[in-house]
């Protein structure tokens, strides 16, 4: 062997060489020990980066995940943002590109698209009837939307009907309120709601409390002005109310909860004595 | 009523976790990517070849995402995760300390390669594919495969041990404390 390249040696080194060319690599390495730092180098590139990835790394865990598989429902988000994409956009740049599925959520509400995010609802996504989402409102966690400030203390404990007045981050006064509260069909505790601004729109969502206390904000649209401000304006793709009542009657299980019913959760803190 | 298209896809899960991890460097962006990686396969499952094995499809299209998602920047930047609670207590525990920071070198040395030798890396010495496997996925002669990963992985060695105060992965591993299951 005139020498030995380095594919030659790796493939030593990772037992791809059949014995007669072993052979020779062993009779090369033995003549020149010089070769064995590289062959030293590629030996510590394979089982023991494998065994580090093996020891090292938090497995995920993909239980949602699996279900979505299962139950055809991961295909279905991922469709109305595939069409997202191929829209035009005024003032982009060719075609956008996609971005992760829960990426996508930032992305969405900076350009302003009201959204809803359905778990095993397929997701739709709204033209932008106003440029901001309620700042303040809504935080973005790990891939979750969570309600926070004075959305998620009305959902936390106010009683459906009751109109809270909050202030958002950019100093904007926003009446908030509960409109009703049902079970979902995986038998969490849900709550419409809806945040209205005179001067930066109305906006309907709902969420459903996890059992580690955080509101899960699973839609949220922007909703048509109310009629008797409005001067017949409608958004021309639809109205977002229908979109959001669609969302919840899909994942609704039962009817919406009686009054003891939801009084009796938010005492208990949403603890639910069904087990 | 069973399919067995999704059920193989879950059963790869483990190994597309991984290749993910090794590309991005973070459970967070894993998790994003895996997730992707899966819809898409779903989405255009009409657009697998007869012959070609559901794994190698999806270790395509995930490097695919994860190519074009560097290019955006959605995948960088963030740091990795050395440590979870959770799963530092759930084995011994200096062994798992000792592999978590071997870990974090290893990742810290791949984040220094260019994104091809990154994923070939990924793909025959974290996944254990074949060169020839690996050139199924990216298309490549198996030539190619070979000099670009012999390239990839001294380049890998080299970032590793350059590193400050970084403790070879070449030296022979203790054997200390470790419970193999």
């Amino acid at each position: 062997m005139a020498e030995l390249t380095d594919e030659t040696l790796m493939a030593y080194a990772d037992g791809a060489l059949d014995p007669a060319a072993c052979a020779a690599v062993e009779a090369e390495l033995a003549a020149h020990p010089e070769y064995r730092r590289k062959l030293d180098a590629f030996r510590a590139t394979s089982a023991p980066l494998a065994r580090a990835f093996r020891q090292g790394m938090a497995e995920g865990n993909y239980d949602h995940l699996i279900a979505d598989i299962r139950q055809g429902e991961l295909e279905l988000k991922l469709r109305p943002i595939e069409a997202a994409a191929r829209a035009p956009r005024v003032g982009g740049m060719g075609r956008p590109h996609v971005s992760a599925l829960r990426r996508y959520f930032p992305t969405a509400m900076a350009a302003g698209v009201a959204m809803l995010i359905g778990v095993g609802l397929g997701w739709l996504a709204l033209p932008p009837p106003a440029p901001t989402a309620a700042p303040g409102f809504l935080e973005f966690v790990g891939g979750n939307v969570l309600a926070q400030g004075e959305l998620r203390g009305v959902l936390e404990s106010a009683r459906s009907g009751t109109s809270v007045v909050a202030r958002s981050a950019d100093g904007q006064a926003w009446t908030v309120k509960a409109s009703f509260t049902f079970r979902s069909t995986s038998q969490l505790p849900c709550r419409q709601y809806v945040i209205s601004s005179d001067a930066a729109g109305r906006y309907a969502g709902y969420a459903c409390r996890s059992g580690d206390g955080r509101w899960l904000v699973q839609a949220h649209v922007a909703m048509a002005p109310k009629a008797s401000e409005s001067k017949g304006y409608v958004p021309a793709d639809g109205d977002g109310n229908a979109a959001l009542n669609a969302a919840v009657h899909a994942v609704m299980d039962g009817d919406v909860m009686q009054t003891d019913e939801e009084n009796s959760l938010i005492s208990r803190q949403w603890a639910s004595d069904r087990k | 009523m069973t399919d067995d298209f999704r059920e193989q896809m879950i059963a790869f899960l483990p190994r597309l976790s991984r290749f993910a991890y090794s590309l991005t460097g973070s459970a967070d962006q894993r998790d994003d990517l895996v997730q992707e990686t899966c819809a898409r396969a779903l989405a255009h499952r009409d657009q697998l070849q007869p012959g070609t094995r559901l794994e190698s499809w999806m270790f395509r299209i995930a490097q695919n995402l994860w190519l074009d998602g560097r290019r955006a920047e959605k995948y960088r930047g963030e740091p990795m995760d050395v440590e979870t609670a959770g799963a530092l207590m759930a084995q011994d525990g200096r062994a798992v300390v000792e592999s978590r920071l071997a870990l974090a070198e290893v990742i810290k040395g791949l984040d220094k390669l260019s994104p091809e030798h990154r994923v070939l890396i990924s793909l025959v010495c974290v996944d254990g594919l074949s060169y020839k496997e690996a050139s199924d996925v990216l298309g490549l002669p198996t030539g190619t495969v070979m000099s670009r990963l012999a390239r990839a992985r001294l380049a890998l060695h080299e970032a590793i041990n350059r590193a400050p105060g970084s403790k070879a992965t070449s030296k022979p591993e203790s054997r200390r404390g470790r419970t193999d299951r």
